[in-house]
């Protein structure tokens, strides 16, 4: 099964638990009100704006993009990092919140965006809706996902700088 | 009683008496009318009474014909009366109770008043007047947030104009005590916008109440538009003829001017002082209280830098008065001499440790009453470094500064109790580190204390004080942060601490320190008190490995604490007869997962009962948050397997079953209204909880700090409930490890008899052999070691 087959057919928390656990690879040890706030000025929004369009996003939504979190990782060169991160969810007893894993999400995304990637696979396109449609081509198919509206123009800033579009 | 009369004026009698003063009078026409009244009627007369009495301005007699007349009129109060009627009474009955300081009950008078609300003809106006002295009642209690709360929904009933300034200056108030200075400075300016001076205002004291609020919160933030409201306030109280509080706004705006070296300043102090003469005139013959005297005169010495007239001004008085005390440490502080303000230090925190710890009103849910304290325990550790600096190494002076910046409520909620709830410790034992050292000479203590930018970590082993790092305040608490980032984040597998370069530097000097200065085997008990807490400080690197490896480690938020737990259970057992156990899963963890849990409770409950411990388990949905309480509140050891929650934002709980649910995957910060949360959260424990209760919860010895600087936490609530030991994990941890190490734990325990701190050492060495450093590190040892 290739790496995006695992990543669309896991269960959404499982997904997010995945994500959780990437970003203590891409995010280091930056404090959760750092990462928020450096995501807030990435998107030119107030943190609080980015707080509520989470929180009025479906857990579906948020999982969705986390889908696109760690296929944008793997784009960058991290299949390792994430098929580890896929191996390793559920053993925590943690709690996971929608919330707090989506900020991390696109913490994660604005990493990946400003890092430069040092290898980068171009085997994907990715194109972003108003309405938060995202698609993602590979060289082996088409994925769709949806982070809904509230999510859709802080994905749009994120994702296309984190993919190739 | 007798025929009632058609219409009565009994009530309009009394009052017209109490207006003129005629108070004698006003209770004779009540006592010889009340027998012939209805039972509505009585309650309205009596009503009328108590308010003429209480707005006398005595307060003591009033309190006593409160206690008098709520007994005679009771039959009254039990039966159908009209709600307003009884609404009038419960609120008057709170106010009166509220003004003579028992606030609880009072808090309680207007929560019946409030159960009639509903009822009554004008909802609005009483809920307005009702919660307003709500709102009072629960700031004396310092309860701010609960006030913010209740105002919040009182400015959404569109009330009017001068009602809603009170109700913003009211949320100005809170959020001041809360040290929410931008946002207290937005209500006042909004309070001050709604009471423009050319229009009358209902009620009258809205504006002085909007003024006041400004000008405090200008005084703070340095804002000098404080001025202008001060003259207003000026204008409004010498028009009311409140020489003292025009002296004391006036002595506010001069002080801001003053430190900011703005002319103006001593004209303002001029014609305070003159306020404060007519303040004098005004006191001594009876016309106003002194109170607000004390407070303008103590200000006003402070602007003009009189050290020698805030002396005299104690002196004089015939109890310390707090305004002077504190006005004459900040002069102190100013001039750099904090070396010499000890002893006004210390009757400073005898006045509000006997205020705050012994009102007899603490709970467990109480955690911000302390926020106005701040200034103090700044002055206090400054003063406690200059001293030490001087040479009192032997005096303990940096642990006394220490535990009164640590837990000091959570830390007195653990001394013992007597039968109706009332704290049996003595407040001011804080105030004495020898007698809270005496009980910990076979442990060496660490603890940090914080002084401006400056952290000084202290060594206490054997009587002097000794300090092993002095650490930048804002690296430390970031260092804390990176730490809860790295281990949240964490693979199960990984070595999260290695990835925070700050903890890593940390860690080896503290533990560098520690090593060359510790016998082998010696105890260390970590204090956490507010700078230290969430830091795996077992786990810091000394030469030969982690601290922990040769030596047991145990933390306490305070040593308050630490001595009333062992005051607590002193007579008690250490045997146990009756354990419980809770093994509770997600609907769709993975199997092994689920299975972990399960397996692991059973392993606990076969190892209790080969020692001869009764068990009762609980298990997946027979866990509910009920059955856990009441499982908790009747066994001496507790095994807690579940997911925890730890959140910085003061959430602390165990994730068990909801009626018939198991808990979901997934969890919004905010639970959708109306279902299950899933949560037994720290202040949802019961009242009393087993003397030892042993965590596989993930998170669950983790904690926040609340803005009044206590310690939130599982382990605070159950440490002040009757545990005397807890266990549990700092983070997230796998399933397996947790269960591993508390099994071994309480096994190592029960077999050996050694200490739990001697176990626990082992346990964790043990684990640290097979398990990552994500899991072992995690593992702390709260309370007594022993």
């Amino acid at each position: 099964m290739s790496i995006y087959d695992r990543i669309d057919e896991m269960p959404d928390d499982r997904v997010l638990e995945a994500v959780n656990l990437l970003s203590g690879e891409l995010l280091g040890p930056t404090p959760d009100d750092e990462v928020r706030a450096n995501v807030a000025a990435a998107v030119g929004a107030e943190p609080e704006v980015l707080d509520r369009s989470i929180e009025s996003s479906t857990p579906k939504q948020v999982a969705d993009l986390g889908r696109v979190v760690l296929i944008a990782a793997v784009a960058d060169g991290r299949e390792r990092e994430v098929g580890e991160a896929l191996d390793e969810v559920g053993q925590k007893a943690l709690l996971i919140e929608i919330v707090v894993i989506g900020m991390l999400a696109l913490g994660a995304l604005h990493t990946l965006r400003t890092r430069g990637r040092e290898v980068v696979v171009r085997e994907q396109t990715v194109t972003v809706e108003p309405d938060g449609k995202i698609t993602v081509k590979t060289t082996e198919s088409v994925r769709y996902y949806s982070v809904g509206e509230s999510l859709a123009p802080f994905a749009e800033t994120l994702v296309k700088a984190a993919l190739p579009s | 009683m007798r025929e009632p009369l058609p219409l009565d004026l009994t009530e309009a009698e009394i009052r017209h008496l109490g207006e003129r003063g005629r108070y004698q009078e006003a209770e004779a026409t009540y006592r010889e009318r009340v027998s012939k009244l209805s039972p509505a009627d009585a309650v309205r007369a009596g009503t009328a009474l108590i308010e003429v009495r209480e707005q006398s301005g005595s307060l003591a007699a009033a309190g006593a014909l409160l206690e008098e007349l709520r007994d005679e009129l009771a039959p009254a109060l039990g039966g159908p009366l009209p709600a307003e009627v009884e609404i009038a009474f419960h609120n008057t009955a709170g106010n009166v109770l509220r003004a003579v300081g028992r606030y609880a009950e009072g808090l309680d008078e207007y929560a019946v008043a409030e159960r009639r609300l509903a009822e009554t003809v004008d909802p609005r106006r009483w809920s307005q007047t009702l919660y307003m002295n709500w709102v009072q009642g629960l700031q004396k209690l310092e309860a701010h947030s609960s006030a913010i709360s209740l105002l919040t929904r009182l400015a959404a009933t569109e009330p009017p104009t001068g009602v809603l300034a009170d109700i913003l200056a009211s949320v100005s108030d809170s959020r001041y005590e809360l040290g929410e200075f931008e946002e207290a400075l937005a209500m006042a300016e909004g309070a001050v916008g709604l009471v423009p001076g050319d229009l009358p205002v209902e009620p009258p004291m809205a504006r002085q109440h909007a003024l006041m609020a400004l000008i405090r919160v200008c005084g703070e933030i340095g804002d000098e538009r404080l001025v202008q409201s001060a003259r207003r306030l000026v204008d409004d109280e010498l028009g009311s003829g409140n020489p003292s509080r025009a002296a004391w706004a006036l002595a506010t705006a001069a002080r801001v001017l003053r430190r900011h070296e703005r002319a103006g300043w001593r004209e303002l102090a001029e014609e305070a002082q003159a306020n404060v003469a007519a303040g004098r005139a005004a006191v001594s013959h009876h016309e106003l209280s002194g109170d607000e005297l004390i407070q303008a005169e103590s200000r006003l010495l402070e602007v003009l830098d009189d050290v020698e007239g805030l002396e005299r001004l104690l002196s004089e008085a015939v109890t310390p008065s707090l305004p002077v005390l504190t006005a004459l440490i900040a002069l102190r502080a100013q001039r750099g001499e904090l070396e010499r303000a000890g002893p006004e230090l210390r009757t400073a925190w005898k006045i509000e440790l006997r205020r705050i710890l012994g009102s007899g009103a603490l709970g467990i849910g109480d955690v911000d009453r302390l926020r106005a304290i701040d200034e103090l325990r700044a002055w206090t550790a400054q003063q406690a470094f200059a001293a030490f600096d001087a040479g009192s190494a032997a005096d303990n002076v940096l642990l006394a500064a220490a535990e009164l910046q640590s837990t000091l409520m959570g830390g007195f909620l653990a001394w013992p109790r007597s039968a109706d709830g009332e704290g049996e410790g003595d407040p001011l034992v804080v105030l004495e580190p020898r007698a809270l050292l005496a009980d910990v000479q076979d442990a060496a203590v660490v603890f940090a204390v914080r002084a401006g930018a400056d952290v000084r970590i202290v060594l206490i082993d054997g009587g002097s004080e000794e300090v092993l790092l002095r650490w930048d305040a804002s690296e430390l608490e970031r260092t804390r942060l990176e730490v809860e980032a790295v281990t949240r984040r964490a693979s199960p597998r990984g070595d999260p601490l290695s990835r925070s370069a700050r903890w890593t530097e940390l860690s080896h000097s503290l533990g560098t320190a520690l090593a060359s200065r510790l016998e082998t085997d010696r105890h260390v008990v970590f204090v956490m008190g507010s700078s230290l807490g969430g830091l795996p400080l077992h786990a810091v690197a000394g030469s030969d490995g982690p601290l922990c490896r040769r030596h047991g480690c145990s933390y306490t938020a305070s040593l308050l604490q630490l001595a009333g737990i062992r005051a607590r259970h002193a007579q008690q057992p250490r045997s146990f007869e009756r354990g419980g156990v809770a093994a509770v899963w997600r609907t769709r963890d993975l199997p092994a997962t689920r299975a972990a849990f399960e397996e692991g409770g059973d392993a606990f409950a076969k190892l209790l009962r080969q020692h001869n411990i009764e068990v009762e388990t609980l298990s997946g949905l027979e866990a509910t948050e009920k059955a856990v309480t009441a499982l908790l509140a009747s066994v001496d050891l507790m095994y807690v397997s579940c997911h925890g929650v730890g959140a910085s934002d003061g959430r602390h709980a165990y994730l068990v079953a909801g009626e018939g649910q198991l808990p979901p995957m997934l969890f919004r910060s905010k639970p959708l209204p109306g279902g299950p949360d899933f949560m037994l959260q720290w202040d949802e424990l019961p009242d009393r909880t087993p003397p030892v209760v042993v965590s596989a919860a993930c998170s669950s010895s983790s904690g926040s700090m609340s803005v009044g600087g206590e310690r939130v936490s599982l382990d605070r609530a159950l440490l002040t409930s009757g545990t005397r030991t807890f266990t549990g994990p700092l983070w997230d941890v796998t399933v397996e490890s947790s269960t591993a190490f508390s099994v071994d734990l309480v096994r190592r325990v029960l077999t050996t008899g050694g200490s739990w701190g001697a176990c626990w050492r082992d346990a964790v060495n043990e684990l640290a052999e097979v398990a990552s450093p994500a899991s072992w590190q995690a593992f702390i040892l709260v309370g007594d070691w022993r």
